[in-house]
């Protein structure tokens, strides 16, 4: 909610009135919230959004979920930092090169870019960063994407290079990874970044602020101040949205309704993969026309109407039109729906009547249980039997993701800045292959793309990649599904990212 | 004990005239009292006889406006000291109530507050009827409960009902009854639960009762050898009815009715140390399905044709001995 | 009371504890679910997994891990959680106080509302109502939570703006709208509880009034608010105060439901999130809390009987 100014007090019970009388408040008599640079400034804007669920950790080096992500991007800034259209562009690096070997990778740091502590960034911290992300500063490695670096120095105070073992083109994405303040190692109780917003406080399951870093090198925008409310219940999230209490939320696509006259309807694609996941090592599964005729017989529009109200879209292979330059339109459709072709699979593996199978989902969203529905009545279609088992998050992530005790089962993998970590999910000897997918081709122009330093080689490479998965089915590459937020009237310029990120620089404010 | 009463020219103590009380709906009702009528005079005893289901304990508690739920009484007065009672309203009974008239009841071991000490169930009468503070109220509990005879009634104040034997209770009962010092005493069956040697006790406090305060007392009973020790006065109730009603001496000599000679058939005698037992035949009719005319004729020895015609009425047949049956149609009125 | 009672309560209080701490622990063992890769999901660096791993020691083997656990608890410290890199003993702290406030605050409204309109509905008995107060409490007490905590926020927050529609305001911002915004939860909770303690309050003071002893209160001459109020209400108490403290002890350890419909950070909606993420030091630490409270609250109420009731023994 907007402060209203001290010294001054309403006789106000409704937050709705509250919010809007403190907009009324304009001129001298209030005091910002933050260090006031003119004499008479407005009140401070205050963006109140809500989140489904606690950040797994507030340290940007121990979080991998893209929920956090989505928040505490605002607060670090990284040597590179991503931009909307999937690529990344100079962060507290003002410039960089990368030498044509693709080994050698020179920055030259931004001057007068601060902590929220106060301090510059230095040299010190960014190779501190990096060595802590690989695990050279005395503790265990946090991050496998810094493995190929072999060396780190700093030839001037403005200048670092990092050398690495050998090329990897993936390598220039990961450096939006936060930079940290050297030999800081509190960051998950008081994280300390470099980014637009400096963290206030964070209470579990109840609330995070954050709060406008005056000393940011950037553009901040018209946000002052950001309270992100974490709601697990999405009725409860609805329901506070529709009170007024929020700025910015997630809406399930068949609540549209209630709130699209109030609010300001943003959509953005996830850049999320979303699959129905065959055991490719188990019987009937290994045999690539079960999985095929798999494939013809799933209607992904079907699917895309019934579970996402048609906020989505089809995908061919392991790879969402969010990320346009590794997208091949091409693949969408390889496998129509196509009962008599997939029968003819069927019948040519050896399973005329079809088989039963077990479809083993977590049931932690209904996305998995709805899809799971859909694809039950589809599979049924050819004689493929299906019975749904739901299971909790996290005995999904142990029995099936990391013990590979399954069928079937369903799963949404977000999306990355980079192909690589998209598709490597498929390569024969990755540890997190849970599919058991096989394939040394697939393997090696996976291995090629990763080492080539030129951007067409690889690009055409990972479409290469696709196309064998597109192919070969180890999943039923089924949709990229599309977020809806319902945002605030007074607030504008949400820009969407292939990453989980409310950019708060970007938002403009404007009192009705 | 203070104040003898006022001599004869007064009106009884407590006269009962055609008293009914009904339980159950009312196009079904069961009558359990049905025109009951007697007179207490004061300093007196009188022994409400009969067997169990006769109405007898039902017409103490319409007496003291105590009918259990479910029960009403549908007609006839209850004058205590010339004043009817039925018509009161509650706050005016409840003034009456613990003042006037106490009455004490079969079950010792339920009759008292299970979570009060006995000292505060006898105090609390005395401050809220008489006034007294609690110190006075402590005082004059401790008083009751030596006149009840309990030798060290100081300790006994603080205990719980449930540490109390049963007579014990029977006899702090009678000293929370006694408390106000009530013109009449409800006693309904007060040494039925109790053992013999404690019966004799507990008869034997109400005899003082009567003698010192000059209490009248309504005792309740359906035991015989009870009655002819301590009544004056006995009424015989039969099926919500008064079948006989006679001076002590003269009901045990010379019973007229056929169910109280089957009654004192069945006694055994305190002067007659073996008797044979010759218990009426049949069964007490239930209430809701009462024979047309004399109701005990279906088990009476000496029913003759007229008996089932109508109920017959209430007769004296000699100074103070009244009787309802057929065989004794004439009297002195 | 005596000492000794006091002492081997205390005893059985720690056993108590004991065993459900080990019985959590070993359940635990079975369970599938890593709380590493639940926190991180699938998406978690391989890296990442090994080096937390390495340091929550989850990879011991179990006697190590519990004798570790043990130790700490001893000397005070419930270890740290997995999930929230934070103190357990800390953050069960801070939920405690919004737990204890919302039961705090839906108790009192259950004592003040219930206890007297189940006086009443005991006193004032007649045909007609009879049927309407017994339908009323059906009702009351089937009415899903969940729904019924929608329904407030719908018309308190949501139409009316009367109150915020969910989250916690602590004490130090102001404890006006600290109480606000437990205000709803805490009526949410209230609302069947007093059906429940209406028809408990209801049915023990009318089982009291067929007793004797009423009807020897009654021909002492004292009028029914004696009889009522210095009579029955003491005996009818007992079982009263049974659900009271059973009730209590259940909300003060955290309601998992009204915490997810108000999206308020109490015990529940913690050890939800604990277990689900199979924070095993958060969650030993929790159950020891709810088993220790739920104990207390037994304790509390058997005193309670023997301060009311002096035919009930310690023993």
């Amino acid at each position: 909610m907007i402060r209203l100014s001290a010294g001054r007090r309403h006789p106000i019970s409704s937050p709705r009135i509250a919010v809007a009388v403190a907009l009324l408040i304009v001129g001298g008599h209030t005091v910002p919230a933050t260090g006031s640079r003119e004499p008479a400034e407005p009140a401070p804007v205050t963006l109140r959004l809500a989140m489904a669920a606690d950040p797994d950790s507030l340290d940007p080096h121990r979080s991998s979920a893209s929920m956090t992500e989505q928040i505490m991007l605002n607060v670090f800034d990284g040597l590179l930092n991503p931009t909307p259209d999937g690529g990344v562009e100079p962060g507290i690096a003002e410039s960089y090169t990368i030498s044509p070997d693709g080994l050698t990778y020179t920055f030259t740091l931004r001057p007068e870019v601060y902590f929220h502590s106060g301090n510059p960034v230095t040299t010190e911290d960014v190779v501190f960063t990096i060595n802590r992300l690989r695990g050279a500063d005395g503790g265990p490695a946090l991050s496998s994407e810094f493995d190929d670096v072999e060396e780190i120095e700093a030839p001037d105070s403005r200048t670092v290079v990092i050398r690495l073992a050998r090329p990897n083109s993936s390598f220039e994405k990961f450096l939006y990874r936060a930079i940290v303040p050297a030999g800081y190692y509190r960051q998950a109780e008081k994280p300390i970044g470099a980014g637009p917003y400096r963290f206030v406080e964070y209470m579990p399951q109840n609330r995070i602020v954050l709060e406008r870093f005056d000393r940011y090198y950037g553009e901040t925008g018209d946000v002052d101040r950001v309270i992100v409310r974490i709601i697990g219940d999405r009725e409860a999230r609805l329901l506070a949205l529709r009170a007024g209490e929020l700025d910015l939320a997630d809406v399930p696509t068949d609540r549209l309704g209630e709130v699209e006259g109030q609010f300001r309807i943003v959509t953005a694609l996830a850049n999320s993969v979303f699959i129905l996941g065959m055991n490719n090592a188990r019987a009937p599964f290994n045999d690539p026309r079960v999985r095929q005729a798999i494939s013809h017989a799933i209607d992904r529009e079907e699917i895309i109407d019934f579970v996402f109200d048609g906020y989505g879209v089809e995908l061919g292979s392991s790879m969402s039109p969010a990320m346009p330059e590794f997208f091949d339109e091409g693949l969408v459709g390889t496998h129509k729906p196509d009962l008599d072709a997939a029968q003819q699979l069927l019948e040519e593996a050896g399973y005329p009547d079809g088989f039963p199978v077990e479809l083993r989902i977590s049931g932690h969203s209904p996305i998995y249980t709805n899809t799971a529905q859909v694809i039950q009545q589809q599979l049924a279609r050819v004689g493929i039997r299906t019975r749904i088992q739901v299971i909790e998050w996290s005995m999904w992530l142990s029995d099936v993701y990391t013990n590979r005790d399954f069928q079937m089962t369903l799963i949404d993998f977000t999306g990355k800045l980079d192909p690589y970590p998209v598709l490597r999910r498929y390569i024969s000897d990755f540890r997190r292959n849970f599919l058991n997918y096989e394939n040394e081709a697939y393997d090696e122009i996976m291995e090629r793309a990763l080492r080539s330093p030129d951007p067409e080689t690889r690009a055409r490479l990972y479409m290469q990649a696709q196309e064998i998965l597109a192919i070969e089915v180890p999943a039923v590459f089924i949709a990229d599904y599309q977020f809806i937020w319902a945002m605030d009237g007074r607030f504008s310029g949400y820009t969407p990212y292939p990453l989980f990120f409310h950019d708060v620089r970007k938002l403009r404010y404007a009192p009705e | 004990m203070s104040g003898t009463p006022t001599p004869t020219p007064a009106p009884s103590l407590l006269e009962v005239r055609e008293l009914c009380t009904w339980f159950g709906p009312d196009d079904a009702p069961v009558r359990a009292v049905d025109g009951v009528s007697f007179r207490l005079e004061r300093g007196q005893t009188v022994a409400l006889v009969g067997e169990s289901g006769c109405g007898k304990s039902v017409t103490g508690l319409s007496i003291m406006q105590l009918v259990p739920a479910g029960g009403r009484i549908v007609g006839g007065e209850v004058r205590l000291g010339g004043k009817e009672l039925i018509r009161l309203d509650r706050q005016e009974m409840t003034r009456i109530r613990g003042r006037r008239m106490a009455m004490v009841f079969q079950e010792p071991m339920t009759s008292l507050n299970p979570l009060m000490t006995v000292g505060e169930q006898i105090a609390e009468m005395l401050r809220r009827h008489l006034g007294l503070t609690r110190g006075q109220a402590t005082g004059r509990s401790a008083e009751l409960l030596a006149e009840v005879g309990f030798p060290r009634p100081r300790r006994l104040l603080g205990e719980y009902p449930h540490r109390l034997s049963g007579g014990m209770r029977q006899r702090v009962m009678i000293a929370m009854a006694q408390s106000c010092d009530p013109e009449l005493l409800i006693a309904d069956e007060p040494t039925t639960a109790l053992d013999v040697t404690v019966q004799a006790q507990i008869l034997e406090l109400l005899r003082g009762l009567t003698a010192r305060a000059d209490t009248a007392i309504l005792l309740i009973t359906h035991d015989l050898a009870v009655v002819s020790e301590t009544a004056d006065h006995v009424v015989v109730m039969y099926a919500g009815l008064v079948v006989e009603s006679a001076p002590t001496r003269v009901l045990f000599s010379r019973p007229l009715h056929p169910y109280t000679q089957g009654l004192l058939a069945c006694v055994t005698s305190i002067t007659q140390a073996k008797k044979r037992l010759r218990p009426i035949r049949g069964t007490v009719p239930a209430p809701n399905a009462l024979p047309t005319g004399c109701r005990f004729a279906p088990r009476c020895p000496r029913a003759f044709a007229r008996c089932p015609s109508a109920v017959p009425p209430l007769v004296e047949v000699e100074d103070g001995h009244q009787v309802r049956c057929y065989l004794h149609p004439g009297g002195t009125r | 009371m005596s000492s000794t009672y006091l002492i081997r309560r205390l005893f059985s209080l720690a056993t108590t504890l004991a065993v459900v701490a080990l019985a959590t622990f070993l359940a635990f063992e079975v369970i599938p679910g890593d709380p590493v890769l639940t926190m991180l999901g699938p998406d978690a660096d391989p890296s990442l997994v090994a080096a937390m791993r390495e340091e929550l020691g989850t990879d011991l083997p179990l006697t190590a891990r519990l004798a570790n656990w043990v130790a700490g608890v001893l000397t005070g410290d419930l270890g740290t959680s997995i999930r929230y890199a934070r103190p357990v003993g800390s953050l069960i702290l801070d939920r405690v106080a919004v737990s204890l406030s919302v039961a705090l605050l839906a108790m009192t409204a259950v004592v003040l509302v219930a206890i007297p309109l189940g006086i009443a509905l005991a006193v004032r008995r007649s045909h007609w109502s009879e049927p309407f107060v017994a339908t009323i409490i059906q009702v009351g007490m089937a009415i899903p939570s969940f729904w019924l905590g929608i329904i407030l926020i719908s018309v308190f927050g949501l139409s009316l703006g009367l109150f915020p529609t969910g989250g916690y305001v602590p004490f130090g911002a102001g404890l006006f709208a600290s109480i606000r915004s437990v205000t709803l939860p805490a009526i949410a909770i209230a609302i069947p509880l007093i059906a429940v303690v209406v028809r408990y309050t209801r049915n023990s003071m009318i089982d009291q009034f067929s007793q004797d002893y009423v009807r020897t209160a009654f021909s002492k001459g004292f009028p029914v608010r004696h009889v009522v109020y210095r009579h029955v209400l003491r005996n009818a108490a007992l079982p009263v105060i049974t659900v009271l403290g059973m009730i209590f002890g259940n909300v003060v350890v955290g309601t998992i439901i009204i915490e997810q419909v108000f999206a308020l950070p109490g015990l529940g909606l913690l050890l939800v999130t604990a277990v689900s993420a199979r924070d095993f030091p958060l969650i030993q630490g929790l159950v020891l809390y709810i088993t220790f409270f739920v104990t207390l609250f037994n304790l509390l109420v058997d005193l309670a009987y023997h301060v009311i009731d002096p035919r009930v023994e310690l023993t």
